[in-house]
């Protein structure tokens, strides 16, 4: 068929550059697409993690504090302390693992206590002298997060 | 207008297309970053501030079980509080929290020599920081039967260490 005169010189799109921008479209589509995913995936477990130390951190204060957890001398381990009554988010759960004992042994005249080599776990010998260290493990239910924290808790005296 | 001016347009129109599309997909990818290194961030702080609990925790059930520990001119602490560690530490820890925080205690000696009761201040410097994170004044009763410890002020030090 003959063109009509108007339209001549104004030929449409050649099939190659037709492909070329559908190929760039897509590359950036998906590119863009990807980068959405991940940072909605990487915002969402940080979500999940700053729950996580927010629940681990109460369950630390929740055993440090006196009222809620009076400091006990019995050297049963984990079983002295509780986390009930301690509100938690659905989803998260906070568990005492690990009650470890000062051995109570006393400083040299001069230089540094350390103190690492004095945590025991096992009850030292004429009882419990007044300082423990306590493992909380908090996890979020979809596993994607847990965090462990170790507090020290002095017996007020 | 002549179409022949517009040859090369698509070059310009392309680059700026890419160039357009490759700053969304940078911002979004820093944007992940950034939650991950906040995440990051927020772990460490915990650690700093339990670890510096926990050793200052330690230095003062260590000092009230023995009684001569911060009495005054006692060479394991100091004459003045510090404002960064030195070579007198009183107390170290690598044991107070999950990941290993070092934390150091360096207590300041009674200034009363004639006060029947010790007064001492602990100042807690963690691994990473050079100011310190606690600072804690405690009065051990030691003419009272069982001594005992009584804080008198338990504080966090602010980021340049003024406590």
């Amino acid at each position: 068929m003959r063109r009509p005169p108007h339209l001549r010189g104004e030929a449409g799109f050649s099939i190659a550059e037709l492909l070329v921008t559908i190929v760039l479209v897509s590359v950036t589509f998906v590119a863009i697409l990807t980068g959405l995913m991940t940072t909605i995936r990487v915002s969402a477990s940080h979500r999940t993690q700053a729950t996580t130390d927010a629940v681990v951190r109460s369950a630390a204060e929740w055993v440090k504090d006196v009222q809620s957890n009076p400091y006990r001398t019995t050297c049963n381990g984990p079983a002295m302390y509780s986390l009930n009554g301690l509100a938690m988010p659905a989803g998260y759960s906070a568990t005492i693992t690990r009650v470890e004992y000062w051995d109570g042994s006393a400083p040299a005249a001069t230089g540094t206590y350390n103190l690492s080599s004095r945590i025991t776990g096992s009850c030292p010998a004429g009882g419990d002298k007044g300082l423990q260290r306590i493992t909380i493990v908090a996890t979020s239910s979809d596993g994607q997060a847990t965090e462990t924290v170790q507090v020290m808790k002095r017996a007020i005296a | 207008m002549n179409v022949r001016d517009e040859k090369g347009q698509a070059l310009i129109l392309a680059l700026a297309f890419l160039m357009f599309f490759g700053l969304v997909i940078g911002v979004l990818l820093s944007l992940a970053s950034s939650s991950v290194l906040s995440s990051s961030q927020l772990r460490q702080q915990r650690s700093t501030v339990y670890a510096a609990d926990g050793a200052t925790d330690a230095a003062v059930n260590v000092a009230l079980k023995n009684i001569d520990v911060g009495a005054y001119g006692d060479p394991r602490c100091v004459g003045l509080n510090p404002t960064t560690v030195g070579s007198t530490v009183m107390l170290a820890a690598t044991a107070t929290t999950a990941d290993a925080t070092a934390a150091n205690v360096v207590c300041t000696w009674s200034q009363d020599f004639l006060a029947p009761d010790r007064t001492v201040t602990f100042t807690t410097f963690v691994a990473g920081n050079t100011a310190p994170i606690v600072q804690a004044t405690v009065l051990f009763h030691d003419h009272w039967s069982p001594i005992t410890a009584e804080v008198q002020s338990w504080v966090y030090c602010g980021h340049g260490g003024a406590c």
